[in-house]
């Protein structure tokens, strides 16, 4: 029986081979402003990720002063909840764990940590805590190990996670030994991580728990050869990389599964040349943003992640990002906030 | 966009579907039809099961309904038409299911009694038949499925098995479907609590037919592996036969495994191993049958995985660990420590040969580049990651 492998033909001859940068940070400044009410209606529910996207990319190809820094600080302004201490996507909606983050790491790049309501972040961080050290995205309960990497990472950026016994302040601290057991509770036995315990192994949740414990400084917790060999083959003729076995190549993937092997320090099982090819290939020549493969139509969030999985593979003129928290490495420093990285 | 005098129009459309969801028990499809303009006609279609919304309204109405919520959130709590904020809440959803917090607000309104759950169900599978992945839904769903089986009024036997079904449409539908399969998985943990054996078998029964039909879908084959885990542990703990009534074959190929490695075909192996070796065996068959799937070979390490974790020194290793069974005081094994740990070897030697012996037919030259890969990848998995060189010396 013949079997289509799952995979997409690049054609050498049109593929872009070069970073379209110039042609990225334009499609950028545009995003928002061309788009239509009714695009813009049905994208409001993650604008604060949206707004990540942009602001991240731009700051990795060095174009942040071609924002208005006071337009994103006084949204995340509109879209606090005083009275849990979250952010929500949108003013007038409901607070979210997700979009804490992202308000934070917004924050954080435009250094302006010190305007937010730290307090308050990390009370609501810790009212969504359960006993079981699982983290619900908000007060609704849903639970996913997305929401532990949002935790950590968002206590992190605001130097409010304590890792080291001595100073360990339960009074504004999460329960981290319950956070870290579920979070390895979560792998499954190819190494990968899914959603929740017994859930399948999927790129952008490994992506999640490796990066949590990163930030937590636990990844000697975990098998870091089979779970790199899971993630090694995930890359496709193509060079692409998949997020699960049979499924199609596709940039953020690329993004998780590389930032991933480069926090296990070991970026070099995967053909680098090869995915930076794909990468490159799913440019869009004519309005600029990255699409999930080539030909399909570019968005913010693919183009992040483009970028970003650029960056990791040493593409010149970019600033360096961080794998654990997907922001440029200057603005991590610049906090002061390490995570570990396996050599 | 939306002109002033759309907006009775708007409101019209929202209350005939509501109207039409809450009284047609049937409808099981909710559909978005191709139309270039606006006839003058309503744009709501019956037909069957299913209802037909005109492609030329979703804009308009969306942004009315998602305008008009908006202003609701900005405005006193107080004095809300739960009626009208159903329909509008719905005409959102209907039309773009991620708005997590427009879900949120009919939590509220179900924690008030405006909305009945098994209506929410209902509603729910309608927006799964346009969008079988959409997180959010499935998220929702299980909320309300936990409130309503906390009332206990109703017959949750009958509502995971509903719950099952909607969960196989939506794996149908979108392949690799995550959100279908975890939800699956959590009504099957719930089914547990209430018959563990009736729910395991008839998951065993179900998968099995599944990945025949779905030999590409590795979600498939990964819930299938968290039943065969918790078959496996059940039958450690229950040490349970009836399980083989179900399947005769379990026992036939278990003794040719054991025949063709020459194990005494009388040893009394684990249940949970007899289980285990019928599913790679089962495996090796659709492997030859299906050429190049990497589900089928990802499928065969799981089996490989569960097989060793139940090899009989295994157990004893664990008991050992814990207690004083398994060695006397003088750490000296015990008579039947000493039958256990011999099956263990043969077994282990057993399985060995007859992987090595799999792996025989996949050699290059006989067969596709892309089995090749599959089965090399396979080959360099046993010795990096399952450790298969050293297995006999565990």
């Amino acid at each position: 029986m013949a079997n289509l492998l799952k995979d997409v033909v690049i054609d050498e001859k049109s593929r872009p081979k070069q970073l379209l940068l110039e042609k990225h940070v334009d499609y950028l400044l545009k995003y928002g402003k061309d788009a239509n009410d009714f695009e813009f209606c049905t994208t409001e529910y993650l604008r604060m990720s949206g707004m990540y996207w942009v602001l991240t990319t731009l700051a990795v190809a060095k174009k942040l002063d071609t924002v208005q820094r006071d337009q994103f600080l006084d949204f995340i302004d509109e879209c606090w909840d005083s009275s849990s201490g979250g952010y929500s996507a949108c003013p007038g909606h409901d607070p979210h764990i997700l979009y804490t983050l992202s308000a934070v790491q917004i924050a954080a790049t435009l250094d302006a940590i010190e305007r937010l309501p730290s307090d308050d972040i990390v009370r609501y961080v810790r009212s969504l805590q359960n006993p079981d050290g699982s983290f619900a995205g908000d007060r609704w309960g849903e639970v996913d190990t997305r929401f532990s990497f949002c935790a950590v990472a968002t206590l992190a950026l605001l130097g409010r996670l304590h890792l080291d016994d001595n100073d360990n302040d339960t009074d504004n601290n999460i329960d981290l030994e319950s956070a870290v057991r579920f979070v390895l509770s979560c792998q499954n036995f190819d190494g990968g991580f899914g959603s929740r315990p017994n859930a399948e192994s999927h790129a952008g949740l490994i992506y999640c728990c490796v990066g949590f414990l990163s930030v937590v400084r636990r990844l000697a917790s975990i098998d870091g050869d089979t779970l790199a060999w899971w993630l090694s083959e995930r890359q496709l003729p193509s060079g692409g990389l998949n997020g699960r076995p049979e499924k199609l190549p596709d940039v953020c993937y690329s993004w998780w599964v590389i930032s991933s092997l480069t926090m296990l320090g070991r970026q070099r099982w995967i053909d680098s040349d090869r995915l930076k090819a794909y990468i490159l290939a799913s440019q869009d020549v004519e309005t600029g943003g990255f699409s999930d493969r080539p030909g399909d139509l570019p968005d913010p969030f693919h183009t992040v992640f483009g970028v970003a999985a650029l960056s990791l593979l040493g593409e010149p003129g970019l600033l360096q990002v961080s794998p654990t928290f997907c922001m440029p490495q200057q603005v991590i420093d610049r906090l002061g906030v390490t995570s570990q990285i396996l050599s | 966009m939306l002109q002033e005098d759309f907006y009775p129009a708007a409101e019209k459309i929202l209350s005939d579907i509501l109207h039409i969801i809450k009284n047609d028990h049937t409808l099981t499809v909710v559909e978005i039809i191709p139309s270039l303009s606006n006839t003058n006609k309503s744009p709501i279609h019956r037909e069957e099961r299913s209802l037909g919304l005109e492609s030329w309204c979703v804009q308009p109405v969306y942004c009315h309904a998602y305008k008009c919520v908006s202003d609701i959130r900005k405005r006193s709590r107080k004095n809300i038409d739960c009626g009208k904020l159903n329909s509008l809440l719905i005409g959102v959803l209907l039309i773009n299911p991620e708005v997590t917090t427009f879900w949120n607000m009919r939590k509220d309104l179900l924690n008030n009694a405006k909305i009945d759950p098994h209506f929410e169900l209902r509603f729910c599978s309608l927006v799964l038949s346009r969008k079988p992945k959409c997180s959010d839904v499935y998220a929702h769903r299980k909320w309300v499925l936990q409130k309503i089986m906390k009332r206990n009024h109703d017959d949750k036997c009958e509502l995971l098995l509903n719950e099952m079904a909607l969960c196989e449409i939506a794996a149908d539908r979108y392949s690799n479907n995550y959100h279908a399969w975890t939800h699956r998985l959590w009504c099957l943990h719930q089914g547990m609590q209430i018959n563990q054996k009736q729910f395991l078998i008839r998951e065993l029964n179900w998968s099995h037919a599944w990945i025949q039909k779905h030999v590409s879908d590795y979600s498939g084959f990964f819930y299938r592996q968290q039943v065969l885990s918790c078959l496996s542990e059940y039958l450690q703990v229950e040490n349970d036969d009836f399980v083989f009534d179900w399947f005769s074959s379990v026992d036939k190929a278990f003794n040719e495994l054991c025949s063709s490695q020459q194990i005494c075909s009388t040893v009394d192996a684990p249940l949970p191993l007899k289980l285990i070796f019928n599913e790679l065996n089962l495996n090796s068959q659709m492997v030859g049958d299906f050429e190049a799937h990497e589900a089928l070979w990802y499928h065969r390490r799981f089996n490989l995985y569960l097989f060793k974790k139940y090899l009989p020194a295994a157990y004893d290793r664990e008991f050992s660990s814990n207690s004083e069974f398994g060695h006397t005081r003088e750490g000296v094994p015990s008579e039947k420590n000493k039958k256990i740990e011999s099956l263990g070897a043969q077994l282990r030697s057993g399985l060995i040969s007859y992987e090595n012996l799999f792996l025989k037919q996949y050699k290059s030259g006989k067969i596709d580049a892309a089995t090749e890969k599959y089965s090399s990848r396979h080959q360099q998995w046993l010795t990096r990651c399952f450790q298969l060189n050293t297995l006999s010396s565990m």
